[in-house]
């Protein structure tokens, strides 16, 4: 379980775009990173729907102060659908944004 | 208007100030274009925009979250079958929901009030967190230069779009379930 959680932290820098994956840990208090914003946030959710297909709410955010608060909040969610899910579902590379969707 | 707990209505000229607060912010105003901080220029572009919006060219947005102003947004370069949203700029520390509910509030008024086909707008290539939201709608990409990429989104894929989101974010569309 230990590498999902820090496949996890990974993820959720993910979404930052001038962050340094070294200075994130499960314990990182994420709401004091200087770039933390609502967009960030909803980037989040988004990226937490999309690669563990789990919807967290915006409540999850708010009541989570570390990294490990939200993956104990997705476990928990998996736990309620599927005890293995989380070792199962696809965790795509973090990188940038896909910018591209459809072209003319 | 009010829609998900959110109240707008069109700028005024004595929106100014805060439009300049949001406009000037380094942080928030990184992408879009570049704003005097004179109160008085501010307030001859708002007159100015006063009689465009009289002859239904453009739609200047203010949006105020428990009563407070959080953000700002525009219609222009309206068309017969098309229009643009953007000038999209929101205070820092809303709470999640406000700056995306705000977007789709902007679109709802170009598809469902104003009738239009597309918004068609473009979006920084460096804005990543703004693409990122977004890649959210699955707009088309028409075509891109060295700094901006252009889309095109239709009033179908929003709706289906805005259902998600609206979902994702516990908000019931039809504005009853609102933010908290």
């Amino acid at each position: 379980m230990q590498m999902v959680a820090e496949q996890f932290v990974k993820d959720f820098v993910s979404v930052f775009d001038n962050a340094d994956l070294s200075d994130f840990t499960a314990d990182t208090r994420f709401k004091e990173h200087e770039e933390w914003s609502s967009l960030v946030a909803l980037s989040v959710i988004i990226m937490i729907d999309e690669r563990y297909h789990v919807r967290i709410k915006a409540d999850d955010i708010r009541n989570s102060q570390t990294i490990n608060d939200l993956y104990n909040r997705v476990i928990q969610e998996l736990s309620n659908n599927d005890a293995t899910a989380i070792n199962e579902c696809k965790v795509i590379s973090a990188e940038k944004p896909e910018v591209v969707t459809k072209k003319i | 208007m009010d829609k998900y707990g959110i109240h707008l209505r069109l700028v005024n000229e004595d929106d100014a100030d805060f439009i300049i607060q949001l406009r000037t912010d380094p942080r928030l105003g990184q992408f879009i274009h570049a704003t005097d901080k004179d109160v008085e220029k501010q307030k001859e572009w708002i007159r100015q925009y006063k009689l465009r919006e009289k002859a239904g060219e453009e739609y200047y947005f203010i949006y105020y979250y428990k009563d407070e102003p959080v953000g700002v947004n525009r219609i222009y370069n309206i068309k017969e079958n098309y229009a643009t949203g953007g000038s999209w700029v929101c205070k820092p520390g809303l709470p999640i929901e406000v700056p995306i509910l705000i977007l789709i509030i902007l679109r709802e008024i170009i598809f469902e009030v104003l009738n239009l086909h597309y918004d068609k707008y473009d979006i920084r290539k460096k804005n990543f967190k703004v693409l990122r939201i977004n890649n959210l709608f699955d707009p088309l990409e028409t075509h891109e230069t060295e700094l901006d990429y252009y889309f095109e989104l239709a009033k179908e894929p929003f709706e289906k779009k805005k259902e998600y989101i609206l979902n994702l974010l516990n908000v019931n569309a039809d504005g009853s379930r609102t933010i908290c």
